[in-house]
């Protein structure tokens, strides 16, 4: 191949990279963890009476700055609302004003030190009306068990954990590669989903190129 | 005396160094890093029926009994769902804001409960199981690492999983392997194989597939080879041995899935086309004979899909309607296809190509409309190329028509059966992309030929212009399924 050629090519690929790759090199809000994904099908709703609690059991929480996710129906405008979360000596409160309307609240709170096993409140302070959304199928319900004031209920309310802060790409490889690493044999550790991932996208470039360069010079010398 | 050990020890090391540099090698170590990579990036059952297949595995070695498709209860053992509970993975199954669990809180409380679990509750799923309408080659083969995991270190269930998923490398890496053996021999060109090899071992669908417990790795590799093999009958004469592997291949494509009942018409047409002097009487009758015996076998112990139908109930008329219109416009005062309105451009481009996990993790819109052009830009090529070159091609026609009629029968086998089934089902297309997996060594031999067929000069830089986007496309899927999975 010509040096021009070879020149072109490269360039090519560089620029169709970085349009490709930029998009996701931006600092972004990520997921930390989806105890209760929302139903795929068909919604439910659990009212929370006035003055109790809806309480999730079983739900894991891993530490920093995050947002939990809850959607809501109300008539109205919902009563204040309390979130708390609590498992072995961490509790996290955090009490949303009278006033939201039907759709997606957040909760602000600080996960624990370490990762663990919480149980989930949302009560009603008030004696306005309002729904949790929420799922009774079977392909969406996870591990935690409801309860509502106090009672067992069939199905659960849709949870979802965000991080509250935007995290560079940089910053979420160490993350991620322990995220990979969990639930996997004991070899496949953090730093070797790392090495594998870094060779795989220099490899994906560098190996078929310098296969395809040599495979030419391999027929021009026959 | 002392030269000649020395000169034997010589050519040994310059034998070691060419299989060292030879391109291939570079691609299949980079494609063994990939797959192992696919293997570990893919949280469990999050790739196409992996769940079914693990089942029916785990009922293979701890119940030894092929499953079922109708008993009652739960095709999962209580192994199978404790892991599946603690790490969230059925409510991830297809639904794109749900998350696997990866707490150490999480894994702890699994490995604690997993640690009470006796042998009975690993093989107590014996419920109706979807994959159990599959012949079990490729689950003895996969049930080998599950077994290995369990005997030589009471593997945990994610580690007999991973077991079994790296099971497959070997299998990709054949797929890769015999579509540069295919390329070379049909091109001749070690320029060409290498290109072939690597669109193979950059197609991400195929690496995510190949990261998942599942037979379609099985049947890509066993394909491959069938066709290169097959390929080779047509070019040099259908020897013992030739026929023998052939019959093998088909074999063993017929036991890993019945999608596979195309390779019997294939064997047919790629026997037939040998050149004439080595096609004697006796040895097509003995052929054909060994054929009868075995799809008889065959039929005797598989139980036979629902498409396959007595000829009085096939739908001719519709049924050409139906594959007009998959690929092409409906013509005026043709009635609507049957089924959904699904077609090539969905089933054989988009999820040939993308739609990861559950069809939950999608490339953009304009990757895919990318892809399409490039397909389409495929074909059009490839004709001008039969034109452009048609005495070459006139001078192996013989392999040119044995390729085109693999991917023809191939092709109708699958409409036949989804319109079977569209019959009794208008809502499930069927299809989807990684059905053309047996066809894939072919895919990289046809790009290979389509970038041979321009002028020389632009050869060089037109295939690491191929490459330098598969490689692009490549990345681009472990981003997104790593942000699906884990962001």
């Amino acid at each position: 191949m010509s040096r021009a050629g070879v020149i072109a090519v490269v360039a090519a690929t560089l620029a169709g990279a970085l349009v490709v790759f930029v998009p996701h090199m931006r600092s972004r809000v990520v997921s930390d963890g989806t105890p209760v994904p929302q139903p795929l099908i068909t919604l439910m709703l659990y009212p929370v009476p006035a003055h109790s609690a809806a309480c999730m059991d079983s739900v894991a929480v891993e530490p920093g700055h995050q947002l939990a996710l809850v959607d809501i129906r109300t008539q109205r405008l919902a009563p204040p609302l309390l979130f708390t979360v609590r498992g072995q000596s961490y509790s996290q409160t955090y009490r949303l004003p009278k006033g939201s309307i039907s759709g997606p609240i957040v909760f602000p709170f600080q996960g624990p030190r370490r990762s663990q096993l919480t149980t989930v409140c949302i009560r009603n302070l008030d004696k306005g009306d309002v729904a949790l959304v929420g799922t009774n199928e079977p392909r969406t319900l996870s591990r935690p068990r409801m309860t509502i004031g106090g009672a067992p209920a069939d199905g659960e309310f849709s949870l979802a954990f965000r991080s509250a802060n935007g995290e560079s790409t940089f910053k979420l490889a160490g993350t991620v590669a322990d995220r990979i690493a969990a639930f996997k044999p004991a070899f496949v550790q953090p730093w070797l989903v790392v090495v594998l991932l870094a060779l795989v996208l220099v490899g994906s470039f560098a190996v078929p190129l310098l296969a395809l360069w040599r495979s030419f010079v391999l027929d021009e010398r026959q | 005396l002392s030269a000649e050990p020395s000169r034997a020890s010589g050519a040994r090391a310059s034998r070691a160094r060419a299989v060292a540099l030879h391109p291939l090698t570079a691609l299949l170590v980079f494609a063994f890093l990939q797959a192992v990579a696919w293997t570990i990036v893919i949280p469990a059952f999050q790739a196409p029926d992996e769940d079914a297949h693990f089942a029916y595995v785990q009922q293979l070695v701890e119940h030894h009994r092929v499953p079922n498709t109708t008993n009652p209860g739960s095709p999962y053992s209580t192994d199978f769902i404790i892991a599946s509970g603690w790490g969230n993975l059925e409510p991830t199954r297809g639904a794109p804001e749900a998350r696997t669990a990866w707490t150490p809180a999480e894994e702890k409380a699994w490995q604690e409960q997993a640690k009470t679990l006796t042998q009975t509750e690993r093989g107590n799923g014996l419920g109706g199981n979807p994959a159990a309408q599959n012949p079990p080659l490729y689950y003895v083969y996969s049930s080998v690492a599950y077994w290995l995991g369990l005997h030589t270190s009471s593997a945990s269930f994610f580690t007999r999983l991973e077991l079994m998923r790296l099971a497959n490398v070997p299998l990709y890496l054949a797929t890769i392997l015999f579509t540069w053996l295919l390329a070379f021999e049909v091109l001749r060109r070690r320029w060409c194989a290498t290109l072939a090899a690597s669109v193979v071992a950059l197609q991400p669908k195929f690496g995510y597939v190949a990261g998942g417990v599942s037979p379609d790795v099985a049947l890509a590799a066993e394909w491959s080879a069938f066709i290169y093999v097959g390929v080779r009958i047509v070019s040099y004469g259908a020897t013992w041995l030739r026929v023998l592997a052939l019959a093998a291949l088909g074999a063993a494509a017929l036991l890993t899935q019945p999608r596979s009942a195309a390779v019997i018409p294939i064997a047919l047409v790629l026997i037939a086309l040998a050149p004439r002097e080595r096609l004697r009487p006796v040895r097509v009758a003995l052929l054909l004979g060994g054929v009868a015996v075995a799809a008889i076998a065959y039929l005797s112990v598989v139980t036979l899909p629902g498409w396959v139908k007595s000829p009085s109930t096939l739908h001719p008329a519709q049924f050409l309607s139906y594959l007009w219109q998959f690929y092409l416009p409906r013509l005026p005062g043709m009635a609507p296809m049957i089924g959904p309105p699904y077609g090539a451009a969905t089933a054989w481009v988009n999820r040939f190509f993308g739609d990861f996990g559950w069809l939950e993790i999608p490339f953009s819109t304009s990757v895919y409309s990318a892809l399409r052009w490039g397909s389409a830009l495929l074909v059009v090529v490839l004709l001008a190329g039969l034109v452009v070159y048609r005495d070459a091609v006139r001078a192996r026609w013989r392999v040119v028509l044995a390729l085109v009629a693999t991917v023809v029968l191939e092709l109708l086998v699958l409409h036949y059966a989804a319109f079977e089934s569209l019959l009794t089902n208008p809502g499930d297309p069927i299809l989807t992309g990684r059905y053309l997996f047996p066809l894939i060594s072919i895919w990289g031999l046809a790009i290979a030929a389509a970038v041979s067929v321009f002028p020389r000069v632009v050869r060089a830089p037109g295939a690491a212009a191929v490459l330098g986007a598969a490689a692009m496309l490549d990345v681009l899927a472990f981003v997104i399924v790593i942000e699906r999975f884990y962001e």
